[in-house]
């Protein structure tokens, strides 16, 4: 049903999100921290760095990209005195966009939770001796375990569909950068309606899927917690 | 001055309907853009008719007129799509023409000199070129390359158009690639080689008036841009 290509785009576009998502699960959590509790001046600021890929059109961004990518500028010389590759058309250069790109959508949900969390657990446990990696693992992880999931759920999600900017620094590279969204604009452009109406169907049965696991997880964990 | 303002809002309230009236609204081959906003600013001096151009790959302006985009007129970059909208009786009886014929360039903007026919042969890094899946000008490509036995030797960096494509060599992310001759003779550049036309099927760059209610002004255009005059024009531009 499938062509081989299209296997080859849909496990390129899990890898990339994945890849994307684990990168991000792990420097988000504390930048989200950093953002909910500090009080420097140039909070805005960064605030608004992050927030931005919200609102700049992905055309932006890719054509920024690719500029830094260019042995022009600093980024792109700096990498290819130690890669033999440059970052645009090539599936680094993708995650590099993707973490950018999906950024907002993960520090957000952990922001605001973050914000929300009771600082008195946070003081109680401190009481009873936990240390600043016991508070962490005991008591706020458990406490958030929603928004964490939320947060790496909606990273993976906004990677798969992630198009404009892939389209732009891309190249559209079957095994490398020909990620699913961009397999189905090339079926849509050379007119092979069938091919994109599988892809399709499939893209949206799986976005569907996803989310209703997860929130469904939630609803259970809730009704837990209020059974409890 | 309240009754003035009301006044002047009205004005311009007229205004912008009047001027649209005489608007015709082009979609044009993204190759062939920069040619069109030129000869459309000589059209509008002459009749008087404002021209709106929205420009995108061939494809892609394919897709928005079969899905009713109000375009009066069609430049596609090839004659497949303009057959199709035939076929899909989306233009009547008007009859598609002929305006340019593309040519490729090959184009290495670091190299000392031109490239050769040899440089191209030997050339074995990453290549820029259009989707040759359905970009007219990445189909050409293709034949080029495999009329040399060299196609598929070498990683391709596909833009979605032939402009993409070439801004891809212009911002150096790619060393060399295979790019509208055209754009490289409009923008001055040197270091390009143009590829023989007998190593592909040419690009014959056809049109066609849409069914709308501006027929009268779109063939108009369409005279225009068949005149000698633009015709002329459009080969020192780069096309045949």
């Amino acid at each position: 049903m499938l062509s081989a290509s299209d296997l080859q785009a849909i496990w390129l576009t899990l890898k990339l999100a994945g890849l994307t998502t684990l990168l991000l699960m792990v420097f988000a959590p504390p930048l989200a921290w950093w953002l909910a509790r500090s009080q420097a001046k140039v909070r805005p600021l960064i605030e608004s760095l992050v927030a931005l890929p919200l609102i700049l059109p992905p055309t932006v961004l890719g054509f920024y990209l690719l500029l830094a990518f260019s042995p022009n500028h600093f980024l792109g010389r700096w990498w290819l005195s130690f890669n033999e590759q440059s970052l645009a058309f090539s599936f680094s250069g993708l995650v590099i966009a993707s973490v950018i790109y999906s950024l907002p959508f993960v520090v957000q949900p952990l922001q605001s939770a973050f914000v929300h969390l009771d600082k008195r657990y946070l003081e109680v446990s401190a009481t009873l001796g936990y240390g600043k990696y016991e508070r962490l693992y005991k008591i706020i992880f458990p406490m958030l375990l929603p928004s964490f999931i939320i947060a790496a759920a909606l990273g993976f999600a906004h990677t798969i569909g992630e198009f404009g900017v892939v389209l732009m620094i891309g190249g559209n590279i079957p095994g490398e950068t020909q990620v699913l969204s961009i397999q189905l604009f090339d079926h849509v452009e050379s007119l092979q309606y069938n091919q994109a109406h599988q892809l399709s169907f499939m893209l949206l049965a799986f976005s569907v899927s996803l989310l209703v696991v997860i929130y469904g997880f939630l609803q259970k964990r809730q009704q837990r917690i209020l059974n409890a | 001055m309240f009754g003035f303002v009301i006044r002047l809002f009205c004005i311009l309230l007229i205004f912008p309907s009047i001027s649209s009236q005489a608007a015709i609204n082009i979609a044009v081959a993204s190759n062939f853009k920069v040619s069109a906003e030129e000869i459309a600013e000589k059209f509008t001096e002459k009749f008087d008719i404002d021209v709106n151009i929205s420009s995108a790959s061939t494809g892609t302006l394919y897709q928005q007129i079969l899905h009713g985009a109000p375009f009066d007129l069609f430049l596609s970059a090839d004659q497949t799509h303009v057959q199709l909208l035939q076929q899909a009786n989306k233009v009547g009886d008007n009859q598609r023409f002929v305006y340019a014929q593309g040519r490729l360039g090959f184009w290495m903007p670091l190299a000392e000199k031109a490239p050769s026919i040899d440089t191209l042969i030997s050339y074995a890094g990453r290549l820029a070129i259009a989707n040759p899946k359905f970009a007219p000008y990445g189909v050409a490509a293709q034949e080029a390359l495999t009329y040399l036995g060299k196609w598929g030797k070498q990683q391709y960096i596909q833009g979605s158009n032939i402009s993409q494509t070439y801004q891809f060599v212009e911002s150096k992310n790619v060393a060399a690639g295979m790019v509208a001759y055209a754009t490289l003779i409009q923008k001055n550049k040197k270091h390009f080689l143009l590829i023989p036309a007998e190593w592909h099927q040419p690009i014959i760059q056809s049109g066609v008036v849409l069914n709308t209610e501006q027929t009268e002004q779109a063939n108009l255009f369409r005279d225009f841009l068949l005149s000698e005059s633009i015709q002329q024009l459009i080969h020192s531009q780069g096309y045949n």
